[in-house]
C-alpha cells in the first residue's frame, strides 16, 4: 500500500535545508523550459539524475520514469510529425518522418518530462512533508492553506487505502462457487472497477463532515495567530549552504548561456 | 467537589431520513461528573453513546441537525452555545474510529496540531508534545506516518493529542477496548494519577474499570443507573442482564475446562515459515507454524502492533507473504491461484466494518456474493430475508452508512454468514459491541451447516476464555511458542 512519498535517508539532499530545496526545485524547473541546446539540456538532466540516484538509489529513481514511459513513447512517435521544417533525416517514399527540427523538439520534450519528473520525485523522496509545509509557511503561506495541503497529503494515500480495502472486500466476497469473469471480459472488469470507485467516492463524501468535526475539535477555526511546532533555522546558520547554492546556480547559468 | 461535566434534561432526535426509523434518544437524561473523576458510561450498542459524546463536544446537532433539548455544561460553559474549536481547551474527544480523526502524515505533527491551532508559542508546543509522547510512551512512533500504525497505536496517538492540548474533560468513545491490556492498565493508571476528569463511553464493562473508575453509569432502555465507588451487586447484575458485562471466573491456560477438539480432526488451514516485512516499515512478521482444525474456535491475543491483523490478512490471501507456505485442506494451487483460493475459502471480517460495506442498501450487500454464484433470484431473496431476520437487520432498503456501528457489524457478519465459507477470521469485531451482541454474532456464524473453523482476534482475555477452544498469543511479529502460559497469565493479571 502506498502511504507516503518520503524515504528516510542520510544523503546530502536529505540534509539540505527544505527552503533551499524549494528554490532549487523552482530553478531547475525553469531551466527545463529555457531555449538552450540539447546537449546542455541533457547535461543538466544528467546532473539531477546522478544526484537523485545518490540520494535514493537507481531502482527508486527509475520507478517514476517507468510510469511516464507511455507518455515518452507517444512524444517520440508524434512530435516529429508536427515539425516538418529543417533538414530531412528520415523519409519513407514522399513522406518525411524525421527532420533535424523534429529531432531537436522531440529530445527537448522528452528531456523536459524526464527532468521535471525526476526533479519532483527526488524532492518529495528526500523532504518530509511537514518540513515542506513549514518552509512554505516561512515563505508566507497562510496556516489555513498549509492545513489544506497537509490534509490533501494525508488523504490521497488514505483514499488509496480505501480503494485497496474495497478491492480486498470484493475479493472476500468470492466463494468456492463464484464464477470469476475471464481476464479479457472488459465489460465485467469495467463494472467491477466502477463499483469499487463508487464505494471509494461514497467513503470520501461520507468522510467530509467527520473530517470537519475532527478539525474543529482540534481547534481549527480559532481566530488567534497560529503557532508552529518547529521553527526553521536562522538564515545566518545556513550561510555555507547558501554560498554553495548560489555558486552552483551561477555555474549552471554560466554553462547554459555563455 | 465542583462539577466538571453536567448533563441536564437531555433529549435528542436526529432528522428524519427515508427508510430509517428514528427514535428519540435519552428521554430527559441527567447526570454529573465531578472534577478529577474517571466516569464510565456503560450502554449497549445503538443506545446513542457516540451521539452523546458528540453532543458534549458541541459537534451534534451542529453537524447533523436534529432536535436537542436540555443543557450540557463543561466547567460552567454551556457547550451548545459555543463552537467546538473555541472549547477545545475545556473538552477534548477521541472518536470511536481513530481513522476519522487523524489529520497529518506525521505522529509528531499530529500531536502538535491542536496546539498550533490554539496559537501557543513554539517552545510551549515543543514541551507539550514531548510530555504527551512521554505520557503515552510512544517515543518509538514519533517519526512514523500515522497511516502505518495499528488500530491500538492510532488510539494511543489520539490520547497523546489530548494529553498535549490538556482539556479539562476528556471524552473517550470506545477508546480503550482495542488497546492491549498492558497499555490499557498503564493509561488508566496515568489518567488516575494526573487527576484528569475522564468520561469513558463503552459497551463493555471490563474488570479493570472497577479499579480505576470513580463513577459508573449504566444506560439501558432509556433508564440511567448510577453508582459511585465500586459498583454493587445489583448494578453488576443489571450490567450482566444488559449484556455489557461478562461473568467468567477461573481462567486457565490451556483452557482445560473446554471440551478440547480431538487431535485427529481435519486440519483446514496450515501455515509454515511465514515471513513478511511491511514496505517502508521496520515491522517484520515471522510465524514458523500455525494450524487451524475443523470445528475449533481459536482466539488470537496479543499486544498492539504485534502483527495479528497482518497475519490474518496473510491467511486470508489478502497479503502475499515474502516467504512461507499456506496449505488449505484439499487444495493444491500455488502462486496467484493460491491467493484466489484462499480468498474463496476464507472469510475475513475486517476490524472496521465500513471497509467491507460498499453497496447502497442492506439487501444489495447481502445479495452481492450470492449473485456471483449465479443462484436463482427467488432463492437469493429467501436467503437474504432469512439472514436479515437472524442478524436483526430490520429494513432491507436502509443504506448501511446511516446505520449504527453495531448494526453495521451485524450486517458485515450476515454477509459472511450467507457466503458459507470454511474458515472465518474475525478481527477485533468485539470492539463497539456488547458481550451479548458479540457472542450472538459468533454463535450465528458458528451455526453454519458448512464444516468450518473460526479464529477471533481480540484483546479480551475473559471473552477468549469463554468462547475459544484454544488460545494463541502474538508478540513482536511472532507466535509465542516458549511458555505461552506465562504470557497468558500476564494478560490475565492485567485484565483484573
Amino acid at each position: 500500500m502506498f502511504t507516503e512519498t518520503y524515504q528516510k535517508g542520510n544523503s546530502l539532499l536529505h540534509k539540505l535545508d527544505p527552503r533551499l530545496k524549494i528554490i532549487y526545485l523552482l530553478f531547475f524547473s525553469v531551466i527545463f523550459f529555457l531555449p538552450v541546446s540539447v546537449i546542455k539540456y541533457y547535461t543538466v538532466f544528467f546532473l539531477i539524475f546522478i544526484t537523485a540516484v545518490s540520494a535514493s538509489g537507481l531502482g527508486n529513481v527509475l520507478k517514476p520514469v517507468k510510469v511516464i514511459t507511455p507518455l515518452l513513447i507517444l512524444i517520440i512517435l508524434l512530435t516529429p510529425l508536427f515539425h516538418p521544417e529543417g533538414k530531412e533525416l528520415l523519409k519513407i517514399g514522399d513522406f518525411t518522418l524525421l527532420t533535424s527540427s523534429g529531432l531537436s523538439e522531440t529530445l527537448h520534450l522528452t528531456g523536459r518530462f524526464l527532468g521535471i519528473t525526476v526533479l519532483f520525485f527526488i524532492f518529495l523522496r528526500t523532504t518530509r512533508i511537514d518540513d515542506f509545509i513549514r518552509s512554505l509557511r516561512y515563505f508566507g503561506l497562510s496556516h489555513r492553506i498549509s492545513v489544506v495541503i497537509t490534509i490533501t497529503v494525508r488523504y490521497i494515500p488514505y483514499l488509496m487505502s480505501v480503494y485497496t480495502n474495497t478491492v480486498d472486500a470484493h475479493r472476500m466476497r468470492l466463494t468456492a462457487d463464484t464464477i470469476i469473469p475471464g481476464k479479457w471480459n472488459f465489460t465485467s472488469r469495467f463494472k467491477n472497477l466502477l463499483s469499487v470507485l463508487t464505494s471509494v467516492m461514497i467513503q470520501a463524501v461520507k468522510g467530509i463532515p467527520v473530517l470537519a468535526m475532527a478539525l474543529e475539535t482540534r481547534g481549527f477555526g480559532r481566530k488567534n495567530i497560529p503557532g508552529q511546532l518547529k521553527k526553521m533555522k536562522a538564515l545566518k546558520d545556513l550561510s555555507l549552504e547558501i554560498i554553495l547554492s548560489f555558486s552552483l546556480f551561477l555555474g549552471i547559468v554560466y554553462y547554459l548561456f555563455l | 467537589m465542583k462539577s466538571a461535566l453536567s448533563v441536564s434534561g437531555l433529549s435528542f432526535i436526529y432528522p428524519e431520513y427515508t427508510s430509517i426509523k428514528n427514535r428519540p434518544l435519552y428521554n430527559n437524561l441527567s447526570f454529573d461528573v465531578e472534577e478529577g473523576e474517571i466516569a464510565l458510561f456503560l450502554a449497549p450498542p445503538e443506545s446513542g453513546k457516540t451521539t452523546l459524546s458528540r453532543i458534549i463536544t458541541s459537534l451534534i446537532p451542529r453537524y447533523t441537525g436534529g432536535n436537542l433539548s436540555g443543557i450540557v455544561t463543561v466547567s460552567d460553559t454551556n457547550v451548545q452555545k459555543e463552537k467546538p474549536y473555541n472549547i477545545n481547551d475545556k473538552v477534548g474527544i477521541v472518536f470511536q474510529d481513530p481513522e476519522e480523526q487523524i489529520l497529518t502524515p506525521l505522529v509528531e505533527s499530529e500531536i502538535a496540531f491542536a496546539l498550533e491551532s490554539s496559537g501557543f508559542d513554539n517552545d510551549i508546543i515543543e514541551k507539550r508534545v514531548e510530555s504527551a509522547i512521554d505520557f503515552m510512551e510512544i517515543g518509538n512512533l514519533r517519526e512514523k506516518n500515522p497511516a502505518l500504525l495499528s488500530g491500538g497505536e492510532k488510539r494511543k496517538l489520539l490520547l497523546s493529542c489530548l494529553a498535549a492540548s490538556d482539556p479539562l474533560v476528556w471524552i473517550l468513545d470506545e477508546t480503550l477496548e482495542e488497546i492491549d491490556p498492558e497499555a490499557r492498565k498503564h493509561i488508566l493508571e496515568k489518567l488516575k494519577k494526573s487527576g484528569k476528569t475522564v468520561f469513558i463511553l463503552t459497551s463493555k464493562m471490563l474488570d479493570i474499570y472497577r479499579s480505576f473508575c470513580d463513577r459508573f453509569f449504566l444506560y439501558t432502555d432509556d433508564k440511567l443507573f448510577h453508582e459511585t465507588g465500586n459498583p454493587g451487586e445489583s448494578f453488576m447484575q443489571k450490567a450482566l442482564e444488559t449484556g455489557v458485562f461478562l461473568k467468567h471466573e477461573n481462567i486457565k491456560f490451556p483452557l482445560t475446562d473446554k471440551s478440547s477438539k480431538p487431535e485427529e480432526s481435519e486440519i483446514l488451514l496450515k501455515a509454515e515459515n511465514i515471513s513478511y516485512n511491511y514496505p517502508g516499515s521496520s515491522f517484520s512478521l515471522s510465524v514458523s507454524s500455525f494450524v487451524l482444525r475443523q470445528g475449533e474456535v481459536v482466539a488470537l491475543l496479543g499486544y498492539n502492533g504485534s502483527g495479528k491483523s497482518t497475519f490474518s490478512k496473510i491467511l486470508a490471501g489478502l497479503i502475499k507473504p515474502d516467504s512461507g507456505e499456506i496449505y488449505l485442506s484439499g487444495d493444491t494451487q500455488s502462486g496467484n491461484e493460491k491467493q484466489v483460493t484462499l480468498n474463496r475459502n476464507i472469510a475475513y471480517l475486517f476490524q472496521n466494518p465500513d471497509y467491507q460495506l460498499f453497496l447502497p442498501t442492506v439487501s444489495d450487500e447481502l445479495s452481492f456474493g450470492l449473485k456471483g454464484q449465479k443462484i436463482e433470484k427467488e432463492i437469493i431473496k429467501e436467503r437474504v430475508e432469512a439472514a436479515s431476520d437472524i442478524f436483526r437487520l430490520e429494513n432491507p432498503d436502509t443504506p448501511p452508512a446511516l446505520m449504527s456501528y453495531g448494526a453495521r457489524k451485524r450486517l458485515q457478519a450476515a454477509v459472511y454468514y450467507l457466503l458459507e465459507k470454511r474458515i472465518i477470521l474475525i478481527d477485533e469485531a468485539d470492539s463497539g459491541l456488547s458481550f451479548n451482541d458479540y457472542s450472538s454474532i459468533l454463535e450465528k456464524l458458528n451455526s453454519s451447516s458448512t464444516p468450518h473453523s473460526i479464529m477471533i482476534i481480540t484483546h479480551d482475555v475473559k471473552l477468549s476464555a469463554k468462547i475459544a477452544d484454544r488460545i494463541i498469543i502474538m508478540k513482536e511479529g511472532s507466535i509465542v511458542e516458549k511458555e505461552p502460559e506465562k504470557e497468558f497469565e500476564k494478560l490475565v493479571r492485567l485484565t483484573f
